[in-house]
Parts: C-alpha cells; structure tokens; sequence
C-alpha cells in the first residue's frame, strides 16, 4: 500500500509540475494574444472596413460590369475600351486584377466629375494610368485611363 | 464402593522453570504490530486516496490549461492570418489613393494665362504608391509651377525627384509624387 502511495504521490506531483507548466504556457500564449491584438487593432479592424469593398467584386466578370454601368450611368462619351484579366502579385492576397482600358472624351467637368465617381464607387480600383489632353471641342477633354480592379482569391 | 477417587493425577515435579517473563509481551507485541500495521495501512491507503484525487485535480487543470492554450493558439494563428490579409489589402490601398483630386487640383492651379497642354499621371508598377507625373503648361512660368505643386502638397502630396524644362511659351515638369501620412 506504501509503494502505491508513492508511485502516486510521485504521478500527482509530475501531472502538478505539467499542469503549472501548462498554465504557465497558457499565460504566456493570453500574453502574446493580448500583444498580438493591440499591435494589430488598426489592421485589423480597416480590414473590417475594407473587405466587403473588396468582395464586391467577385471575378473579372463582375468588375467589367461596374464599370460599364458606372460608363453608362455617366453618360460618358467613350472613344474605346478594352478589358482584360491580368496576374498582379500571385504571392499576394490580391493576385489578380481586371484591368480596364478606357479612353472617353467629354466635357471637362463631366469627366472629371465621373472619374471621381469611379473613384468613390469603386474605392477598391487602382487607376494606374491616367492620360489628359485637351479634347476635339472647346470644353472637352480626352482622357486615357488604365484602371485596375482587384479580384480577391476566394 | 466406599472409597471415592476424587483425583486420578498423581503430584508430578517441576521438569522446567518455565518462560521468562519478557515473554508475555510477545502476543501484547504481536496485537500492537497488527494494530500498527492497520493504522499505517490505512495512513497510506488514506495517503494514497489523496494523491490520487490530488492528481485528478491537477489533471484536471492541465486538461484545461491546455485547451485553453489551444484554443488562445488558435485565436492568434487567425489573428495573424487576418493581419496578413489587412496587411495584403493595405499594401494595395496604399497604391490606389484617388487620382482625381490631383487632377481637379492641378486643374484649378491654372492660372489666367496658363493651360494644361497634357498631364498624365502613371503609377510605378512596382511601387504603385509612387505617382509619376508629367504636366506640359503652355504660358506661365515658375510662378505656374509653384502654384501648382502647392496645390498638390495641399492635397497630403509631396513631389519629388521634380525636373522641368523650359521651351517657349511652355513648361514641361515631371515629378513623383508620394501620399505624405503626416
């Protein structure tokens, strides 16, 4: 009875040293988290903000079609289009893009007012490329545009 | 008839002197080693129901201090998958601020006898949050330019790596421009 008193003396003081380890990690690992979540509070939560901007648009389908619906909606006039899927980053969260070639030539204020319209629209677009020169009328501009639109990997 | 036998056993003699008297504590011994021996049985059998509850407990603990500590593992490892993914979508925010409040700017910075001739504005495919900018003004001069970059700095840009050339009756500049976060 002796020897079985021992050996579990000795099993509960081993299971008491790997418990206070355990919670001792456990601390540690609440400690890291609390770390983690401060350091990441500002990313995190614009991610919030940002994502659904981001998940509107699904695939290159979807981005072509709000953007010639923006066109539309503008009444802008527009000289050509072009609109192609294109790898950005494929280590990235956004490899892809649709990238969209636009050139419309228009009244000035118009134009700009429908740039800027795209822009808040779509707050996800990238106008890499933006082109101006004075149109064929007085009032008019010519603008050629490059606007990317990222595809989220689903 | 008569004669009544009350005893058959005849008196013998002594043959030994009998046990010494320490003797007599063998059996008191033998019963307090019996009892002893009960009482440590119990002590250690006692003893041995505490370690073993003792070491439910503590199993217990561990059982949930692991959990716990899965589970505090698990939030982190989402916690840094999220911040990558917001760090992803930052990285190409950053190159996507909003282009035509630059050009509205540069618009208006016109000045009675200035007009834009061409302005393109191109983003660094490798760092796209740096903005190459070409303005051809016809008319101005330097004042043109000045009034011009302060509406864009007004506008939390700075310019750099700015060159222009003068041709006649027309300027060309050519800058970088960066979101300045101050």
């Amino acid at each position: 009875m002796r020897n079985r008193a021992v050996v579990a003396r000795e099993a509960a003081e081993s299971t008491k040293s790997s418990a206070e380890l355990a919670e001792q990690d456990r601390r540690l690992a609440e400690i890291k988290l609390k770390s983690l979540e401060a350091k990441t509070a500002d990313l995190r939560q614009s991610y919030e903000v940002w994502l659904p901007h981001f998940l509107a648009v699904q695939n290159p389908e979807a981005a072509e079609q709000r953007i010639s619906e923006l066109v539309r909606a503008g009444d802008i006039f527009l000289l050509s289009q072009k609109y192609e899927e294109r790898k950005i980053d494929p280590d990235s969260m956004i490899s892809r893009a649709l990238v969209a070639t636009l050139v419309v030539e228009d009244d000035y204020v118009k134009t700009m007012n429908w740039l800027g319209k795209v822009e808040d629209l779509i707050p996800s677009c990238r106008v890499a490329k933006c082109r101006m020169i004075r149109g064929d009328r007085g009032d008019n501009i010519h603008v050629e545009l490059t606007i990317q639109v990222p595809v989220l990997e689903s | 008839m008569e004669n009544i036998i009350h005893d058959l056993k005849t008196e013998r003699p002594n043959i030994s002197g009998g046990l010494p008297v320490f003797y007599k504590i063998i059996p008191i011994a033998f019963y307090l080693a019996v009892v002893l021996s009960c009482v440590l049985c119990l002590f250690f059998f006692m003893n041995f129901r505490h370690q073993t509850a003792s070491k439910e407990v503590w199993q217990g603990r561990l059982n949930a201090a692991n959990t716990e500590k899965a589970s505090l593992i698990g939030k982190q490892t989402e916690m840094v998958g999220t911040a990558q993914k917001a760090d992803g979508l930052a990285k190409w925010l950053e190159g996507s601020r909003p282009i035509q409040p630059v050009t509205v700017a540069i618009g208006r910075s016109m000045t009675k006898n200035s007009t834009i001739a061409e302005l393109t504005l191109d983003r660094n495919p490798e760092l796209p949050a740096h903005t190459n900018m070409q303005l051809k003004i016809n008319g101005g001069g330097s004042e043109q330019i000045e009034t011009t970059l302060d509406s864009i700095t007004a506008l939390n840009f700075q310019t750099y790596s700015a060159n222009q050339t003068r041709g006649q009756n027309a300027i060309d500049f050519e800058a970088t421009l960066i979101w300045n976060d101050k």
